[in-house]
């Protein structure tokens, strides 16, 4: 198929409207509309910090400082 | 209905010795109990309302091995991803799903997302000598004289001219390292592996896993691998052939005249396992109301490993 029809702009309901169709009826249009709303909501995903699975709070901790000794140190006189 | 009219005429099963071609389904249901074994890959009983996360996962495969296909043909990345969208939205026309994540509209954006994820992948489907993408292909590999083991491979892949079979696999759980862990000691690895070493022409190094989270508003990818030496392998078919000589000997039992649910006895410690075994509500009731139960709530569909397909029970007794 040489000539793919370029998405158009679709809302949230169009979508919906889209899948309750008879899939029969799925015009060569309505399957670029349809790949293109999850094209785009793809890219906004992987455009957040979880994308790759990290809760944000987490992708954003500063690096962990080192754990200071649970007990005060003994200093000893040896004068 | 007794076990011998339900295995009559299907070819996974021997009249007297009962199950000879397993595939990972059936063993894993005998392994976890041999009770739920007999009600669900004997008698055929599933439950009426279908298992969103299996039907998920089915039409996933089935539209992803469209989608290859299509690659290996010759069909240029777009066109392939609009065949297989249409292909996915007739397929699944029917399917009225309650669950949260796992519905029609998140099949079509997990197949969409992961078209686009690995649009760029250097890990190729395989083509055969035939010109066809090696997708979708089923396998018998022998375990011994008296048993097979089957199963169904979702692609083989070549990367740097190596072969791995390659799965994908939905799941509702954080791709962890933990989550891949699991697949090291899985029964359906294993049998890919033995398939891997004895059923393609070409060495097969291991298993690529593509693992698909599915939430409410976004799916997640992750690849792993699994691997099997020479020497796990052979220590898994040996494992695998001491629960299977135990299974025949519960069918020979019947035979000889041993009731079945003494010698398909329940284990009551997998009722809990994978969120619930299906036929607690069926275990729980006395023995002589229990067919009842299971007529109200199940529906007879047997599966038959060497044909790997499902038919509904009256068509194969039929």
């Amino acid at each position: 198929m040489a000539d793919m029809p370029t998405p158009q702009p679709v809302s949230d309901s169009d979508i919906t409207v889209l899948f309750s169709r008879d899939p029969h009826g799925f015009s060569d249009q309505d399957l670029a509309n349809i790949v293109g709303v999850y094209h785009q909501q793809y890219a906004a995903f992987q455009a957040r910090p979880d994308a790759r699975g990290l809760k944000p709070s987490r992708a954003k901790q500063p690096a962990k400082q080192p754990a200071k000794p649970a007990l005060p140190t003994l200093k000893l006189d040896l004068s | 209905m007794s076990i011998a009219e339900a295995i009559s005429g299907r070819s996974a099963f021997h009249a007297t010795t009962g199950q000879v071609a397993w595939d990972s389904s059936s063993f894993n249901l005998y392994a976890a109990c041999p009770r739920k074994y007999l009600y669900s890959q004997v008698y055929g009983w599933r439950p009426r309302l279908r298992d969103p996360h299996l039907t998920f996962g089915g039409y996933a495969a089935s539209a992803l091995a469209h989608y290859f296909d299509r690659l290996a043909a010759g069909t240029g990345r777009a066109e392939a991803v609009h065949s297989m969208i249409r292909f996915a939205l007739t397929e699944s026309a029917n399917w009225h799903s309650l669950h949260e994540s796992k519905h029609r509209e998140s099949l079509i954006r997990t197949l969409v997302w992961y078209t686009t994820h690995y649009a760029n992948d250097n890990m190729r489907v395989a083509v055969g000598m035939d010109g066809q993408a090696q997708t979708e292909r089923s396998f018998a590999a022998e375990l011994s004289s008296s048993f097979v083991w089957c199963g169904h491979i979702d692609q083989l892949v070549e990367i740097d001219g190596q072969f791995y079979i390659r799965d994908q696999k939905t799941s509702g759980s954080a791709l962890t390292s933990t989550w891949f862990r699991q697949w090291d000691l899985s029964n359906q690895m294993s049998g890919y592996a033995l398939a891997g070493k004895t059923f393609f022409s070409v060495a097969v190094i291991g298993v690529v896993i593509d693992a698909i989270q599915v939430g409410a508003s976004f799916t997640r990818f992750a690849r792993g691998f699994t691997f099997r030496s020479p020497t796990l392998l052979r220590e898994w078919v040996s494992d695998v052939l001491t629960t299977l000589k135990q299974a025949r000997d519960a069918f020979l039992r019947v035979a000889d005249g041993v009731a079945e649910p003494e010698a398909f006895p329940r284990n009551l410690t997998a009722c809990g396992m994978y969120g619930g075994c299906q036929f607690r509500s069926v275990c729980s009731r006395s023995q002589e109301v229990r067919e009842q139960f299971l007529a109200a709530d199940f529906e007879r569909v047997v599966w038959d490993p060497l044909a790997g397909s499902e038919q509904a029970a009256g068509a194969q007794n039929g």
